[in-house]
């Protein structure tokens, strides 16, 4: 019996780029509609990143970033040889993983109270009034958390003090820093990073709420069984972002509440590259930290994607 | 009718034109010398806070007097250096720039040192003034010595003044005390002030003294005020680094007994405004200051810094005090003791190599002006009816307009004040005083009668910024210095370490680090007697 033989032709380069060509035609509106981001993406995330060979060269005012002299490597061993350095790199990573375990989980659990509220009104003034601190400058809240925590003249010490005699070091002590960090984070953040997660909620089917109301769910199983696993994709991919981020801990905040009393647990990466680099002009140096910092994170980000790959979750690539 | 009146308004016209066109410039009646070739365009980056640059008529008449138009790029103040060094290696080089320190300043070595800024005295012929106004010790503060010493920046001395501490006047009364003369005076003030409630408001809300910005030298905690009463010498005097110096740990020490004392605001360690204690002085919640303070600090004249002053303390008196004497000495001791004071130098203007031949010619004009009488009043004091009333040059009083005169509708010129960083010299030659204080033959007189009292047993000494190899070593010690200075000293301070702690690290790190200053200062000064 005359077996037929379909044999796929391989395509060459050629067809491919046709293919790929009447593709974007075919969604050429959408392809229009990235190119502002893309646009943007290229002139202030690309172009300046030419900019990071100055960790590998001396850098010369005269001669400026392209014509300095080369001289590979030597400022990563300068990094490495720091003993502030590890100091630094200790703070930084803890104060992210601190971030990670308690900051990402607050909007989460946020988001998931805020929809079980039943009143639409008082759902939305909710919300709007979790939103505002986000639009606060950290310099603000910086000056306000100072007025309420001083222990001179601070409110909430003023309570402590009537109470209990004696008044507590918020911001002086070294081992409150990395709790003021995280507390003023949640503060400022938290009702912010619901947005995402409220919005993936909403595109839950409603049916299947009503379809556990008869088989007799109750609240907290409902929001178990059906809301969580509905945002697990947008939580794991949030959760990836964080894992890029795990070196950043952001400047503002960081260097609004360092002082001379906390700084063996409050200099992290974008402090010690702002003194380095901006207040002693070790360009080079300071670059050659922030190149460090980069990398790690990168390795970061592709052990988390390929962790969330391994348990089934959403990942980016 | 109408033709008639169109001859006449072309007639007015035409004179207008044809008598600003042919304007000369009569020495006879402007006094002044006046520029009458092409006017030069020069960028130039400087510090100068609050300075309305804007239809300022101080520049207006700079443009007038030696054709140079400033096109002014102003730098946030409390970061001025480091801006100015990100705007440079942006390759954004103004044609001339100051910058905010003297010789020492790393950067400033690095420019040199790479031909990005002219050495002045290639331009000497067109600068001749600066060398005539500016003598060695003031031109050492423009040289880098690594590079055969050139003089790379033209330094900007300021008048020297008697140094001086205020008090509260009113306050030392009332606690029954004298103006202290000693550490030990000044513990007992400090802990009077913030212990005996001396504003009577039955508030805990004063106290002795409140830190700001610290530093091994110069400013803050080990300010020149109060260091000479610990026995502690200037590093080109004790050929040692301050803290490498015996009587260091005594005023560490009496720093930390007054903050357990209740002496000290105990949360200064939170403030980075630099000028926080002065403002908490106007605000009458502090007993003195004496970073960096003069005379001139303690006159109720001096303008925004007194009226608000007096606004909040309406009955408040400011005394002036010497710097500190070492304990068991009295006020009548003064003559026996001296002061060492070294020549103010307020950073350096440099002139960029990347500027056109006419920038640079236009440079050297605006330094060459602004080391001559005239440049100095101009630049320092303004001109008369717009920004001061007037002046006496044989007693060098300048009267000022008064808040409401100021005021006055019609007048908003008189709001502008002098452009402060941008005066090329703020001393006369030989650092003669630009101004005695005072707005009214009162006020004047009593500036005299402080500033005959105080100016006493000072010793102009050299400032180990200017001695070859300094700079190096601040350099290669400057994360030390940070560290001492940001951490380890307002540790000690409040308790969060103890003194062994803070000795083992200052005498087994720190100091080690800076033994080559006897070195340094030998070189220069020969080995110590």
């Amino acid at each position: 019996m005359p077996v037929m033989m379909i044999v796929k032709q391989p395509r060459t380069i050629r067809e491919k780029l046709l293919n790929l060509i009447v593709y974007i035609i075919k969604k050429r509106y959408l392809y229009l509609m990235c190119i502002p981001g893309l646009v943007y993406l290229a002139i202030f995330s690309y172009v300046p990143m030419y900019g990071v060979i100055i960790a590998f060269k001396d850098f010369s005012y005269t001669k400026g970033i392209m014509a300095s002299k080369w001289i590979g490597f030597q400022y990563f061993g300068k990094v490495f040889a720091t003993s502030d350095f590890f100091d630094t790199f200790r703070n930084s990573v803890l104060l992210s993983l601190l971030r990670l375990c308690i900051n990402m989980p607050v909007p989460i659990i946020l988001a998931l109270l805020v929809n079980e509220i039943g009143s639409t009104a008082f759902k939305r003034i909710g919300q709007t009034v979790m939103y505002l601190p986000h639009f606060i400058s950290w310099v603000a809240i910086g000056g306000i958390t100072l007025t309420f925590l001083s222990e001179t003249d601070g409110l909430v010490n003023i309570v402590i003090k009537r109470a209990t005699g004696h008044t507590i070091p918020f911001l002086s002590s070294a081992g409150m820093f990395r709790g003021l960090i995280v507390g003023t984070t949640i503060w400022k953040e938290a009702g912010w990073g619901t947005i995402i997660y409220l919005a993936s909620l909403s595109a839950i089917n409603l049916e299947l709420y009503e379809a556990a109301t008869v088989d007799g769910a109750n609240r907290f199983q409902k929001v178990w069984h059906i809301s969580l696993p509905g945002i697990a994709s947008v939580i794991s991919i949030q959760l990836i972002l964080q894992c890029g981020n795990i070196m950043n801990n952001g400047f503002e905040q960081i260097y609004m509440f360092q002082n001379p009393l906390n700084i063996r647990s409050s200099e992290v990466f974008e402090t010690y590259i702002y003194k380095i680099g901006l207040l002693n002009t070790d360009f080079s140096y300071s670059t050659a930290v922030g190149l460090f910092k980069s990398i790690v994170n990168i390795i970061l980000v592709i052990i988390a994607n390929r962790g969330a790959r391994l348990l089934g979750q959403a990942t980016f690539y | 009718m109408k033709r008639y009146l169109a001859i006449i308004v072309a007639a007015i016209l035409l004179m207008t034109v044809w008598s600003s066109a042919f304007a000369v410039y009569d020495p006879e009646t402007d006094g002044v010398s006046v520029w009458d070739g092409e006017i030069t365009t020069i960028t130039v980056t400087d510090r100068l806070p609050g300075i309305q640059l804007e239809n300022n008529p101080i520049l207006k008449e700079l443009e007038r007097r030696i054709g140079v138009r400033l096109e002014i790029s102003v730098l946030d103040a409390a970061q001025y250096n480091s801006l100015i060094a990100s705007q440079i290696a942006a390759g954004d080089i103004p044609d001339m720039f100051y910058l905010w320190d003297n010789s020492s300043n790393v950067n400033f070595q690095k420019w040199a040192q790479e031909g990005l800024i002219w050495n002045l005295e290639e331009l000497e012929d067109k600068i001749p003034n600066a060398f005539t106004w500016l003598n060695a010790n003031d031109l050492a503060y423009g040289r880098v010595p690594s590079l055969d010493n050139g003089l790379y920046g033209l330094p900007r001395m300021q008048q020297l003044t008697p140094d001086a501490i205020p008090y509260r006047g009113d306050w030392l009364k009332k606690l029954g005390l004298e103006i202290p003369v000693t550490p030990e005076d000044l513990f007992e003030y400090c802990v009077a002030v913030s212990t005996q409630d001396p504003d009577g408001n039955g508030i805990d809300d004063t106290w002795g003294l409140f830190i700001t910005q610290l530093g091994d030298k110069g400013g803050g905690l080990i300010d020149k005020n109060i260091r000479e009463g610990f026995g502690i010498e200037p590093e080109t005097v004790a050929y040692k680094v301050i803290p490498a110096q015996e009587g260091f740990m005594e005023l560490m020490d009496f720093y930390h007994d007054l903050y357990a004392a209740g002496g000290i605001y105990p949360e200064f360690y939170l403030e980075s405004d630099i000028y926080a204690d002065q403002e908490a002085f106007r605000a009458g919640k502090v007993g003195t200051m004496f970073k960096t303070t003069s005379l001139d600090h303690t006159m109720p004249y001096r303008s925004n810094a007194a009226e608000a002053f007096y606004q909040n303390n309406p009955d408040g008196e400011v005394v002036a005090g010497y710097p500190l004497q070492p304990n068991g000495t009295t006020a009548a001791d003064a003559d026996s003791y001296f002061h060492y004071i070294t020549m103010s130098c307020w950073g350096v203007f440099c002139i960029s190599k990347a500027a056109s031949e006419e920038a640079v010619d236009a440079a050297c004009r605006f330094l060459n002006f602004g080391c001559t009488e005239e440049g100095v009043h101009l630049l320092t004091n303004g001109i008369e009816g717009i920004n001061y009333k007037s002046w006496d040059p044989v007693l060098r009083t300048k009267v000022a307009f008064t808040q409401a005169e100021k005021e006055e509708p019609g007048h908003e010129e008189r709001l502008i004040n002098a452009i402060s960083y941008l005066c090329v010299q703020q001393s006369w030659a030989n650092y003669g005083k630009l101004t005695f204080g005072g707005n009214t033959p009162e006020e004047k007189a009593e500036y005299m009668r402080r500033y005959n009292e105080l100016n006493h047993g000072y010793i102009v000494y050299d400032n180990i910024d200017t001695y070859p190899g300094y700079a190096d070593l601040k350099t290669k010690n400057a994360e030390l210095t940070t560290k001492l200075n940001d951490e380890m000293m307002v540790q000690y301070i409040v308790g969060g370490i103890t003194r062994e702690e803070f000795t083992d690290w200052l005498y087994n790190v720190y100091c080690p680090a800076w033994e080559e200053v006897e070195d340094i200062v030998t070189a220069v000064r020969g080995p110590k007697e």
